[in-house]
């Protein structure tokens, strides 16, 4: 690695989130080269033929937020990106990019004092200097260097020592001990790697479960060997999850179903096929248990806190080493905690709750952060519920969220209660930042376009014509998200010219609605109903829009592009306000109906 | 008899190009409630490309008020459905519309200018056209099937150019068999194809007992050759649906085949039904759950993986196995040309074992 980097500065804005830098539907593309000239395509389609092999990227907060999609950070070091500073990054493509060798800088000040065209000259581990001022910038981590210097995570795991691996998770995670004092986090990593930890702390801890993708899974079998593994570090803690590339819906889909099978072949992992979502399999296979330790090379994999799990997303370099190793270094979070208490009125669901958080810490307001809920309205929330609200957390730069078991996830699991004790979320002292909330002050809201954390009550955009409405999602496409949208279209019919996608989460879900009579309800309201899969929240097909449409879906993103033309526009909400927006062909409070 | 003092209905889907969708754009109909336009080929639409002129289309039927579907199934599946009656005439731009011959209505392919016209006019002369009359007989023999037939009479496409295909007698076949001949017909140079009773002389007869399997070869409709010529062939995706198999017929015989067993994992088998109304009959008769838990994937009803522009795409060397009528070369992948329209059963067995057998 250079000491002194040059290069020419291209400026862009906060939030850049990585559907922005690689769009989903070129995630496909067989080599990284074929992806250069899409680099940026949504915000500034001219830019990929611009950059040059030097150039510095110099962005504002939280840049690379979104998706854990590593090919964004892998695209902009193959284009030859010298180093990208700015005032902070989010997690995943932080990590991402250390493991391609990309070397990213924090600096708070050079974004508001630089002009695109400007030369930056950064002196690595002191200053950057531009237009004759200098600017500090904080020293890099031993350990991260390293493997900066090596070139990135599979130079630096191809020299490691493969002799020793093995799995040294504990068969049972749910059992612990609780440590007064600390953070629900801090509990479940105490637990995992057997001595005291506080926020800050970079500590290697024992992956209970891998769970990988099929948009990654070339990616993960090719740095898997690069990386010289020849065996996964425990086959039953590899699972592999076809949701997002089949049904095949682009060109490149079918390669990613070959490497799942080669997975399964060469290297005997767990693969579901036509199971649907990753995230809802993981339910409803019960695979991230209570006090457990997740990755999956889904950015939504924050869901399982919902079992009490400490769940997070990983790019794809770094899912082959953990299946290689069964091990990861991880920073310990410090947590804000989110309190709510009460009931939540009728017509008010979990995605107002976590879009009403979202709207009020912002984006980047939890970045590294662990989110905590409790309090009474959680305590009654059903398993779903939860789910929905520690998916939709990362959007908020969450690396984990958490809740406390109860005894519906202790029956789930056929765990005694009693074991899961020690699980709590901790005193007011230990956190960060505490929100509180009354649940009957919530209302039905959205999130407006162009951003997760624009949130609105609905009765401000209501009366908005309306396109296309989508229903499913690992955020909200389970059992209790479809009767809620099916109780208010039951008997009726989406208004005329509505284009209506009901895409059930899991197999198991479909399978529930059928016996439910949901999916005729559907089917008679105009639906398309689809297989279980990721589906429209992808945006890479399966119900793609043009410029100036609308779409109200029960999804988790609404980035420009995500869901066909730049120009579209996206607004999230629960199933009741999908449906009853459906209904009426415009924007709904269902409260109205009747 | 075809009426042609009947006002014809005329069929606009997504397979209008950006152009003609902008050319039909002010063309107000004569007659709106014979104008079907129906998002049926790329539902949910797969580019933004498409989304724009879906867009298009949309907005021609709201302001004109014509009959509108988005996303409920096959165009001509849903003409069928809804609106055909016997006698009834049917046009549209696309190669398969005979199909609806299937409900003995007389479906016309035509240029796009004429379906213009007639849009905007209402009228339509049915050109002065010779029938030939095939008439069937008896009973197809085990392993056979409409697919064998079709392919029988495609070998003497000569006898029959230009004129219309009047089918007859085949008191034993099921609607699928019909709407599979029909269908497949449509690819043989023949004004169209119609089912229907006639004590006509007929031109040709076929011994339905003495129908051989045979099979078609990927990229047209020229190659056939004996089934046994395939046997073997191993397959990586496999596709229940389109005009030719995603009626209720052939959804009834794929679950009753898939039902407790498991598609072979080196297979994509995808099923969609052909309209909303196949899905909900689906539903009541249980055939949902058999294909769900067989590692199928149930697609939502539409031209699905036969159109294979948004659903059911392939790798370039992978064989794909069909129950839809459309195998052209750089079909379902940039530069495959390994599309094998097969019967139901024959597909099945290819979905459970990964290969393409010859019975």
């Amino acid at each position: 690695m250079e000491n002194v980097i040059k290069g020419r500065i291209w400026r862009l804005g906060d939030d850049i989130d990585t559907d922005v830098i690689m769009m989903t539907k070129y995630l496909g593309l067989p080599t990284l080269e074929e992806m250069v000239p899409h680099l940026f395509e949504p915000l500034r389609p001219e830019l990929a033929a611009q950059l040059r092999a030097g150039d510095i990227i110099v962005g504002g907060k939280n840049f690379g937020c979104g998706s854990s999609r590593e090919a964004a950070a892998s695209v902009l070091k193959t284009v030859g990106i010298s180093c990208i500073i700015a005032k902070s990054f989010a997690k995943i493509f932080f990590r991402n990019a250390l493991n391609n060798g990309l070397l990213l800088i924090e600096c708070k000040d050079l974004f508001e004092n630089c002009e695109e065209g400007d030369i930056a000259e950064v002196h690595v581990n002191d200053c950057v200097i531009c237009n004759g001022k200098k600017y500090s910038i904080p020293a890099i981590d031993e350990g991260i260097r390293q493997i900066l210097e090596d070139g990135g995570l599979v130079e630096h795991m191809r020299r490691s020592d493969k002799t020793d691996i093995k799995d040294e998770t504990k068969e049972k995670p749910w059992i612990g001990k609780h440590h007064p004092g600390r953070t629900m986090a801090q509990q479940l990593i105490i637990n995992n790697i057997g001595f005291d930890c506080k926020p800050g702390d970079m500590v290697t801890v024992n992956v209970d479960k891998a769970i990988l993708h099929d948009i990654y899974v070339p990616y993960i079998f090719n740095q898997f060997r690069d990386m010289g593994f020849d065996r996964v570090y425990n086959k039953k803690k590899c699972i592999l999850m076809m949701d997002h590339m089949y049904p095949n819906c682009n060109y490149d889909d079918p390669r990613c179903y070959r490497y799942g099978n080669r997975f399964e072949d060469e290297y005997g992992i767990i693969v579901h096929r036509n199971d649907g979502i990753c995230h809802q399999v993981v339910k409803d296979k019960k695979y991230a248990e209570p006090g457990s330790i997740v990755f999956g090379t889904d950015s939504h994999t924050t869901t399982y806190g919902a079992f009490g799990s400490f769940a997070t997303g990983v790019g794809y370099t770094e899912m082959a080493s953990i299946i290689g190793t069964g091990k990861l270094w991880i920073r310990v979070p410090s947590s804000i905690k989110v309190v709510v208490n009460g009931k939540l009125p009728k017509g008010v669901y979990a995605k107002d709750v976590i879009l009403r958080v979202l709207g009020d810490i912002k984006a980047d307001g939890a970045v590294y952060k662990a989110l905590e809920f409790t309090g009474s309205t959680f305590d009654e929330m059903s398993i779903s519920s939860r789910m929905s609200i520690a998916n939709m957390s990362v959007e908020c730069g969450a690396k984990v969220a958490l809740f406390e078991p109860n005894d519906a996830i202790a029956e789930m699991f056929g765990i005694d209660r009693k074991e899961l004790d020690w699980l709590r979320v901790g005193e007011d002292e230990c956190y960060e930042r505490v929100l509180e909330y009354r649940a009957e002050d919530l209302v039905p809201v959205m999130a407006c376009p162009p951003k997760v954390d624009n949130v609105h009550p609905v009765s401000e955009v209501e009366g908005t014509p309306v396109n296309q409405v989508f229903i499913g999602s690992c955020t909200n496409g389970r059992i209790e998200d479809l009767e809620a949208a099916a109780e208010i279209l039951k008997g009726k019919h989406v208004a005329p010219f509505v284009k209506f996608l009901v895409t059930p989460a899991s197999r198991e879900v479909y399978e529930e609605a059928e016996k439910k009579g949901l999916l005729k309800i559907f089917i008679r309201a105009g639906a398309m109903i689809t297989h279980p899969y990721c589906s429209l929240c992808q945006g890479r097909n399966g119900g793609v829009v043009s410029a100036g449409e609308v779409v109200i879906g029960t999804h988790n993103r609404n980035f420009r592009g995500r869901m066909g033309s730049p120009e579209a526009r996206t607004y999230l909400a629960s199933p009741a306000v999908a449906a009853a927006s459906a209904l009426c062909g415009k924007i709904t409070d269902p409260r109205t109906l009747e | 008899m075809i009426q042609n003092s009947k006002i014809p209905y005329c069929l606009i889907t997504d397979i209008l190009s950006d152009e003609q969708a902008d050319r039909l754009a002010d063309v107000a109909p004569k007659y709106p409630d014979h104008v079907i336009v129906a998002m049926d080929h790329n539902t949910p639409c797969g580019t933004v490309a498409v989304a724009e002129k879906q867009k298009k289309l949309i907005e021609y039927a709201r302001r004109f008020g014509t009959v509108f579907y988005y996303g409920q199934g096959i165009g001509y599946h849903l003409a069928m459905e809804d609106h055909l009656k016997e006698g009834d005439i049917l046009l549209s731009i696309g190669v398969h519309a005979p199909t609806v011959g299937a409900a003995g209505a007389l479906g016309l392919t035509v240029p796009f200018d004429k379906l213009v016209e007639v849009i905007g006019t209402g009228g339509f002369e049915l050109p002065e056209t010779e029938e030939y009359v095939i008439r069937l007989d008896g009973k197809l023999f085990y392993h056979t099937a409409a697919k064998d037939i079709a392919l029988t009479i495609l070998e003497n496409r000569s006898e029959y150019e230009g004129k219309l295909i009047v089918l007859t007698g085949g008191e034993e076949l099921d609607r699928a068999d019909w709407l599979t001949l029909c269908n497949m017909l449509a690819h043989s140079g023949a004004f169209s194809v119609i089912r229907r009773d006639t004590s006509a002389e007929p031109d040709m007869v076929i011994d339905l007992f003495k129908i051989e399997r045979k099979a078609l070869l990927p990229g047209g409709y020229d190659k056939i050759v004996p089934m046994t010529a395939l046997d073997g062939l191993r397959v990586s995706q496999v596709f229940f649906g389109g005009c030719t198999g995603g009626s209720i017929e052939t959804m009834r015989q794929v679950a009753e085949a898939l039902d407790g067993k498991q598609v072979s994992r080196y297979v994509r088998v995808l099923v969609a039904p052909a309209t909303s109304k196949v899905y909900e009959q689906m539903l009541d008769e249980g055939l949902v759950d058999p294909i769900m838990r067989s590692g199928a994937l149930l697609m939502n009803q539409s031209c699905s993986a036969c159109w294979a522009q948004s659903q059911g795409l392939c790798d370039d060397n992978e064989i794909f196995v069909t129950t839809g009528s459309i195998n052209c070369a750089n079909w379902v992948g940039r530069n495959n040309n390994g599309v094998y329209i097969s019967s139901p059963e024959l597909a099945l067995k290819a979905a459970l074992t990964g290969v393409l057998y010859e019975n």
